[in-house]
């Protein structure tokens, strides 16, 4: 796998690392956090002890200088794994975020810190009125002095409860108030446990640790700002395709464990006298599986380059394009595994069901499949919006 | 005597740090190893031999407790990747001795020679590696330093030039005590490997790797590497589970797996 071929020394003895650590939290470890519906709090410690949450801030202020590619490809070990990576992927997305537009003075404390080990795991950007519709959000955040007073809802929030900083997204201008509907948004970096915010939990289909909150006069200084007052949707449309890169990556891991899993157990379960991987109606769906799979590890490593590079048009595009269709290969692979295990896939011990409800969600976020098309249709193929 | 001291604080004993060398062995990892009609596919990546890890950790915590050095020493595949994989774990420097195939002889004299200009305190090893498995090599390289050996320790002790070690001999656990200098083989029981972190990796990349070749002519050559290959039985017994219990009893016993 070209992606894999390119890491260097570094590189691949950081996934050394994340082999080494998925070692000690295996299958059963993920399977019970899914039962109890618990955060995987001993991974997370133990996964930034390692400094695997710094590999990508810069040399200069003690991180590991490193990007898309190895935090794709840890990502995607710990899934191939067995494990859950969603626990983590937040605090790569939002680092590579931080890395990008942060001004130099939060650079300064920020980063020592992020590298002893603080996590930044979680965006704050849905709205129970706004999810595909990003612009439409209405957390208002008032300029008071040399502080920032912000107010409004959001949902779906991920990792909220065991974070220490998270990112908010919100207005600083009224959608009425502004030419294009992507000014007037600004980044925030906030502290988890500040005054003013409230979470409730929400149970979901997967072990998902997401939160509604409400923010009611929540202060937060001017320095705060990530990047520049009304401009921070560019910012996050930048980060966004990093995060579907890594997304995909993901989910080609989830292929793969998905894959084994089903081929092995096609090749040692004897159905009227002769393994089931015999037959064609069992072999096929894996053989399909598998030719997809081949060809989007090779796209995820060109999806890479294009989102390191400069062209703006090109990272658009192939991280769309990437993201959704890893998203429906790992879908159709989940239920291919769930056909081949028969009555046991049904079964909780085994993970498969567990990771078919992991995998569903990423139909739906970070950007949800039709969303993806939309922009390849609109942006990349010249076709009229429906929005 | 204490006015002594005060005079000649020169007189005070200072412990030294121990200077520790262990060997570890670059190998294919056998959890990647298979076998495809008939043959093994021994083109997999490497990794350092499972017990050498414990041999490291060892180094690296009895350098770390005495304030001494820890030195590698890897004879046969030089893999650079798995070097710096030795140098994150806490190793200060490695020797890295590059030869065609050799035996364990060959590489217990190129680690004889090694120690014997370095003149440690202690020298590790694995119990034994996972491709080779003749645990041979630690009591060599003591016969060619002239040292004695301890072998399968599941723990070792140092009382300044004292050692102490349990030896695992299942079922009996052996104590056993020499002085240093000495060569001690160590099994899994240990301790655990610790998992190098971001700052040890970054930081490994500057530490010194000293290359050399070796050049034997081995007593022993390795023909070929066939795998052992064990067929199923593929019995099924059907019936009533307390009935099929004590006729699995049965069939395990004529087996002699019981
Ligand atoms: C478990 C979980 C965790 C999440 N974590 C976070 C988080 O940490 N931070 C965060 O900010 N958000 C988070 N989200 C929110 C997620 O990003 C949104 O759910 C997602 O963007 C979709 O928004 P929505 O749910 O409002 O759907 P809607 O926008 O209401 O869309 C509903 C459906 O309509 C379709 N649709 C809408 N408009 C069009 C159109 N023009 N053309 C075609 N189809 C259209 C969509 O594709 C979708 O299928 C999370 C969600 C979940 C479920």
């Amino acid at each position: 796998m070209r992606a894999l071929n390119k890491l260097d020394e570094e590189g691949q003895l950081l996934l050394g690392v994340v082999r080494e650590l998925m070692g000690k939290y295996g299958e059963s470890y993920w399977n019970k956090m899914d039962e109890s519906q618990s955060f995987p709090e001993d991974f997370v410690k133990e996964f930034m002890k390692l400094g695997l949450g710094a590999i990508l801030i810069p040399k200069e202020w003690g991180g590991g200088g490193k990007g898309v590619r190895e935090a794709s490809l840890i990502l995607r070990e710990i899934n191939l794994l067995g494990g859950n990576s969603y626990f983590v992927h937040g605090h790569y997305y939002l680092t590579a975020m931080l890395v990008r537009c942060a001004g130099k003075e939060m650079r300064d404390w920020l980063f020592p810190e992020v590298v002893q080990g603080k996590r930044v795991m979680t965006l704050a950007l849905t709205e129970p009125e706004a999810g595909s519709d990003s612009t439409r959000i209405s957390t208002l955040a008032e300029r008071q002095g040399d502080r920032f007073v912000v107010s409004g809802r959001k949902v779906f929030i991920s990792r909220i409860s065991h974070t220490d900083y998270f990112v908010l997204v919100a207005r600083t201008k009224r959608v009425d108030e502004v030419r294009k509907k992507t000014e007037g948004v600004t980044l925030f970096l906030v502290d988890a446990n500040v005054r003013g915010l409230q979470m409730r939990k929400i149970r979901t289909m997967s072990n998902t640790d997401a939160y509604e909150l409400a923010l009611d006069k929540v202060e937060v200084p001017e320095d705060r700002v990530i990047g520049e007052v009304d401009r921070g949707f560019p910012c996050l449309l930048k980060t966004l395709n990093a995060e579907r890169v890594m997304i995909a990556a993901e989910l080609l891991g989830n292929v793969r464990w998905f894959l084994e899993k089903s081929v092995d157990y096609a090749k040692r379960r004897v159905v009227f006298g002769r393994p089931i991987g015999a037959n064609q109606g069992v072999q096929f769906p894996l053989a399909e599986v598998y030719a997809r799979l081949l060809a989007l590890e090779e796209l995820l490593d060109a999806s890479v380059e294009a989102v390191e590079g400069e062209e703006e048009r090109r990272a658009g595009e192939m991280a769309n394009a990437l993201k959704y269709l890893s998203a429906e290969l790992a879908w159709d692979a989940a239920n291919v595994a769930m056909d081949v295990h028969g009555g046991y896939g049904y079964a909780s011990d085994l993970g498969i069901e567990r990771k078919l409800r992991e995998t569903r969600l990423y139909k739906v976020a970070p950007v949800s499949q039709n969303l993806a098309l939309s922009y390849i249709a609109t942006a990349v193929l010249g076709l009229p919006r429906s929005y | 005597m204490l006015a002594d001291l005060l005079i000649h604080p020169r007189l005070v004993r200072v412990e030294v740090g121990l200077n520790v060398v262990v060997g570890f062995k670059v190998v294919p990892d056998e959890t990647l190893i298979k076998v495809s009609s008939g043959k093994l596919d021994m083109n997999v990546a490497v990794k350092i031999s499972t017990y050498d890890k414990n041999a490291i950790e060892e180094a690296v915590r009895i350098k770390e407790s005495t304030g001494g050095k820890a030195i590698g020493v890897t004879v046969g595949n030089t893999d650079r990747k798995t070097i710096r994989e030795a140098l994150s774990m806490g190793v200060d420097e490695v020797v890295a001795i590059s030869t065609q195939y050799t035996d364990v002889l060959g590489t217990a004299t190129a680690i004889a020679e090694e120690v014997r200009s370095m003149n440690p305190d202690l020298v590790l090893f694995g119990e034994t590696t996972t491709d080779g498995s003749t645990s041979g090599l630690g009591p060599m390289v003591a016969e060619f330093w002239g040292v004695p050996v301890i072998t399968f320790a599941k723990s070792i002790k140092l009382d300044g030039k004292v050692i102490r070690a349990e030896r695992s001999l299942t079922p009996v656990v052996e104590i056993v005590e020499t002085e240093l200098p000495t060569v001690v083989t160590v099994t899994g029981e240990i301790n655990s490997p610790r998992i190098p972190t971001l700052r040890q990796i970054m930081e490994s990349s500057k530490k010194p790797v000293r290359t050399k070749e070796f050049k034997s002519s081995p007593m022993a050559s390795l023909d070929s590497v066939e795998p052992y290959l064990v067929q199923r039985k593929r019995i099924v017994l059907e019936g009533k589970t307390e009935e099929v219990v004590q006729k699995l009893i049965e069939a395990l016993r004529k087996e002699g797996a019981l």
